[in-house]
């Protein structure tokens, strides 16, 4: 049976490696997605779609192979070990997936380019060295959004006093935006009622715990939050008092009266270009990692109205912003 | 020298008062040096839980139990293991079934002396050791000795396991209708075995049995129970002339059921 | 396929297989010598995980930080044994506590340090130790990035397997596998059940704790994520290689739960570099292929078995 299998294994190796044997001249490109979650599989399409309007385009230029571990950390550093192995260029999404890439790309030695995505800290992650100059072989775009531009228009209401915070205690990029949310409130002279959770099962009651003096919700880009509004929109009308919830990505509109952020699916074009600009030659060590060009802001109206919250002229007239 | 007074347990097998089942109510029994004692009765009676009340699996509700003239009332069972050895109706209880008979006795001879992580286990010396100890059995056994237990039959396992019961010299030999779950011929042997280990060794031991004629005719001392209490004893020459229908009458003086493992024996 | 994905094909899981085989090794114990379903690992691995990041970022010796996740792997055994034992908690719900109680306190950690622990590529760990010494003997940078854990995970393996085969081999050990087989017997032999029970989980906790230093040491990282799925993993480490590998005396069984690590992680290279579509099916066929890998050596022992007895059945005719 040992003999089988083995005979077995080297025969799948060989006719997949000859199989394998692409075009010359293509460049490989790995993607490595660490979950399935909303935002970063934008950030994936709008990779792709960054790549093609750059002239890259996934069959004839170039070769995209996709990878995603399920957030499974294992396996995450097992698809990053291979695609530092075989690839020309990878892109991770994703503090976890960004960093094994990273640190795959530095075991083989190959110095290939890294781009990532969808990391709130890329200096604190260790990815680069700073934001302006990212230093080595790594760079790509940072979804910190305008927090304090977005708690700003808090000061378009009136009576606000204490603001409630939500993240996913597991989640990095989270743990980051809520330090600076907490700087901001402070600033303001709000009070800050912190609330997390471990996963989503854990997100109505939270939500529910929050005082009924409380006057707002504070959302970061949380993974596990936004792909649970419908959860945080029932909780929250489940109130008596109405909750001014504010969310740092535009996909999670849905669930809140203000989303205000970057657009992952434009963050990952710009991720796309700055590959493009790689692969025709450019060194990542001077590209900066940027964050998205232009913020979004989308206002829901409607919901607004049917928790009982009137939302301020000088709000819906906010440059920008889109009204539901 | 082994004495009980006035031995009390009751298990609550739920909430309800009306439930508990008051398995010993009051016994009080003493095993001197050489005392060879056989326990009958019928199903429920306490013949079991007084053994195992002897052994430490319980604790006592009432009572004192005196190891010469220490009391280990409140003993915990593996302390006690030290000066008892145990064999059980089960085949797979006393053993275990997994590993080799060889460690299996290097269990047995260990007992009462703590493991040390820095000795090893199995031995040349000590294989040699069981190897004699086992030739006296005629099974064959002392060639198997790293044959895994379950691969034993159910007779050769209770020889075994009294054999790991005995070896230490042991205070007390505890023997739970030791026999009930071989078939006759296997039962006689091992009863025979038992017989013989136990006069050789002088060894104090308490034997519960289903079958009557056994019980007259090994030991020095019978003891009927029901009910949680003992009803009936005899000793010496008074025990040896007991006929098994006498006994029959008086488990039915005593109005219990006699189940029918008891009259078929 | 170039080099480098050769390379990589045979060395990457290879170290994955050695690192998860000391986990396996801690499962090992907990699962089967003490019959104790813990999933305390799934607390242990990422507060060490963290941990050890933590305190390498604050210049702390590697070496002294494996010897600290012992020591905590060991109390985490420990206090995990005594709840079950002193307090009556069922050993599922008490190793369910250890791990809520251990998954905080990493989150604890890495909110302390503004949600990550990353340590930078130059970080001062017992692989960059090894490496540069490596180095310093005149090896080639690829080969010594591949082979410095294979080497330091693989002599820590091989001493960890030597040390279990010793220890399960004197009084002590075979007592705490008396315990774990029989608990009736081995308190009618006179050993103290508690105690075997609490020392089998100190040195389960410990082994998941060495493993998980050793993982995040090597991948420069650590997550209060790195605990999900760990029991499955470890568990179906364990499952493939006692289905595949022969394991009657306790020395085989060892190199079956060892060697089911490596059949795991070389499952999933495969997976990965050969499965198309497996970013989004990797699960699905994770599980196929595991029934495969289960399932072929069953039906063949049954296909040897049958053609057994109709070899006996021709040579009777015969006779």
């Amino acid at each position: 049976m040992k003999k089988t299998t083995l005979t077995l294994l080297s025969a799948l190796l060989v006719t997949t490696a000859l199989a394998s044997c692409g075009k010359t001249g293509t460049k490989k490109v790995g993607i490595l997605q660490f979950g399935s979650f909303d935002a970063l599989t934008k950030a994936k399409d709008g990779f792709v779609e960054g790549l093609s309007e750059a002239g890259f385009t996934d069959g004839s230029n170039i070769e995209i192979k996709v990878l995603n571990p399920e957030a499974d950390s294992g396996s995450n550093k097992q698809m990053a070990d291979t695609l530092a192995a075989g690839q020309d260029l990878v892109y991770g999404i994703a503090t976890p997936s960004a960093t094994a890439l990273k640190n795959s790309v530095d075991s083989t030695g190959r110095n290939i380019p890294v781009v990532f995505s969808a990391v709130t800290d890329p200096v604190g992650a260790k990815l680069v060295a700073s934001l302006e100059k990212p230093g080595a072989n790594v760079t790509g775009m940072s979804d910190l959004g305008p927090i304090e531009k977005e708690l700003d228009l808090l000061d378009l209401f009136s009576g606000i006093d204490k603001v409630a915070t939500l993240i996913t205690a597991t989640e990095s990029n989270s743990i980051y935006q809520e330090d600076i949310a907490k700087t901001v409130l402070a600033k303001k002279g709000l009070t800050e009622v912190a609330k997390s959770i471990n996963n989503a099962t854990e997100i109505s009651a939270a939500v529910t715990s929050i005082p009924s003096d409380v006057d707002a919700l504070w959302i970061p880009t949380d993974d596990t939050i936004a792909a649970n509004m419908a959860t945080i929109k029932s909780a929250v009308e489940g109130r008596t008092t109405p909750l001014i919830v504010m969310a740092c990505d535009v996909g999670m509109i849905s669930g809140s009266i203000i989303a205000m952020g970057v657009d992952y699916e434009e963050l990952g074009k710009q991720a796309g270009e700055k590959a493009a600009k790689i692969l025709n030659g450019a060194d990542p060590a001077s590209i900066p990692v940027e964050t998205a060009d232009k913020s979004v802001i989308s206002i829901n109206q409607t919901w607004a109205t049917k928790i009982g919250l009137t939302l301020p002229e000088a709000l819906l007239k906010t440059e920008g912003a889109k009204v539901i | 020298m082994l004495n009980c007074v006035n031995l009390k347990k009751t298990f609550h097998l739920d909430s309800n008062p009306l439930n508990d089942k008051k398995a010993l109510q009051g016994v009080s029994l003493t095993i001197n040096d050489g005392d060879f004692i056989t326990v009958i009765g019928g199903n429920g009676s306490g013949k079991t839980t007084l053994l195992n009340l002897i052994a430490g699996v319980h604790h006592v509700d009432a009572g004192t139990i005196t190891l010469d003239g220490e009391d280990i009332t409140d003993l915990p069972e593996h302390k006690r293991a030290r000066f008892i050895g145990r064999v059980f109706q089960d085949p797979m209880q006393g053993t275990i079934a997994d590993i080799s008979i060889f460690e299996n006795l290097v269990l047995a001879s260990n007992r009462g002396k703590r493991p040390s992580p820095f000795k090893w286990a199995l031995t040349k010396e000590k294989k040699a050791g069981f190897a004699e100890l086992l030739k006296p059995l005629s099974l064959g056994l002392e060639n198997r000795l790293d044959a895994k237990i379950g691969t034993l039959s159910g007779g050769q396992r209770q020889s075994v396991t009294l054999l790991m019961a005995t070896m230490s010299d042991p205070r007390l030999l505890l023997l739970d209708e030791h026999t009930a779950a071989l078939d006759p011929k296997t039962a006689h042997t091992v009863m025979e075995l038992t017989n013989q280990i136990v006069s050789e060794k002088k060894i104090p031991t308490l034997m519960i049995t289903h079958n009557m004629k056994d019980a007259i005719r090994y030991g020095n001392r019978l003891i009927m129970m029901s009910d949680g209490k003992i009803i009936f004893e005899a000793s010496g020459e008074e025990k040896q002339k007991l006929t098994v229908e006498e006994l029959l009458l008086k488990f039915q003086a005593a109005s219990e059921d006699v189940p029918d493992s008891l009259v078929l024996g | 396929m170039s080099a480098y994905e050769i390379q990589s094909f045979f060395l990457s899981p290879l170290s994955s297989g050695l690192i998860f085989a000391l986990l396996v090794l801690g499962v090992f114990i907990a699962y089967r010598v003490l019959d104790i379903a813990d999933l305390s690992v799934e607390g242990v691995f990422p507060l060490v995980t963290v941990l050890s990041c933590f305190l390498i970022l604050r210049n702390v010796n590697p070496f002294l930080v494996v010897l600290i996740v012992l020591v905590l792997g060991v109390v985490a055994g420990i206090i995990n044994a005594c709840l079950s034992i002193y307090l009556k908690i069922p050993p599922l719900l008490s190793g369910i506590i250890v791990m809520a109680a251990l998954f905080a306190l990493s989150i604890i950690i890495v909110q302390a340090n503004k949600g990550q622990v990353n340590l930078p590529s130059d970080a001062f760990t017992v692989f960059s130790w090894f490496s540069n010494l490596m180095l310093s003997w005149g090896a080639s940078k690829t080969w010594v990035n591949f082979l410095s854990p294979i080497i330091i995970v693989g002599v820590i393996l091989a001493l960890v397997m030597l040390s279990m085969y010793f220890f399960f081999g004197t009084e002590l050990g075979l007592a705490i596998r008396a315990g774990g087989k029989n608990r009736q017997m081995a308190k009618a032999n006179g050993i103290n059940v508690h105690l075997t029970t609490i020392i089998g989980l100190a040195i389960s906790s410990a082994l998941v704790a060495l493993a998980a230093t050793l993982y995040a040491q090597k991948n420069l990282t650590g997550n209060p994520q790195d605990g999900q799925g760990m029991i499955v993993i470890g568990l179906s480490a364990l499952f493939l290689g006692e289905a595949i590998i022969p394991h009657r005396s306790f020395k085989m069984h060892l190199f079956a739960v060892v060697g089911g690590s490596f059949i795991y992680w070389y499952i999933i290279q495969i997976l990965i570099q050969f499965i198309p579509k497996s970013d989004t099916f990797l699960y699905l066929y994770k599980a196929l292929l595991l029934v495969l890998v289960l399932a072929v050596p069953y039906l063949i022992s049954r296909f040897k078995k049958k053609r057994a007895r109709e070899k006996e059945r021709e040579e009777s005719e015969n006779a």
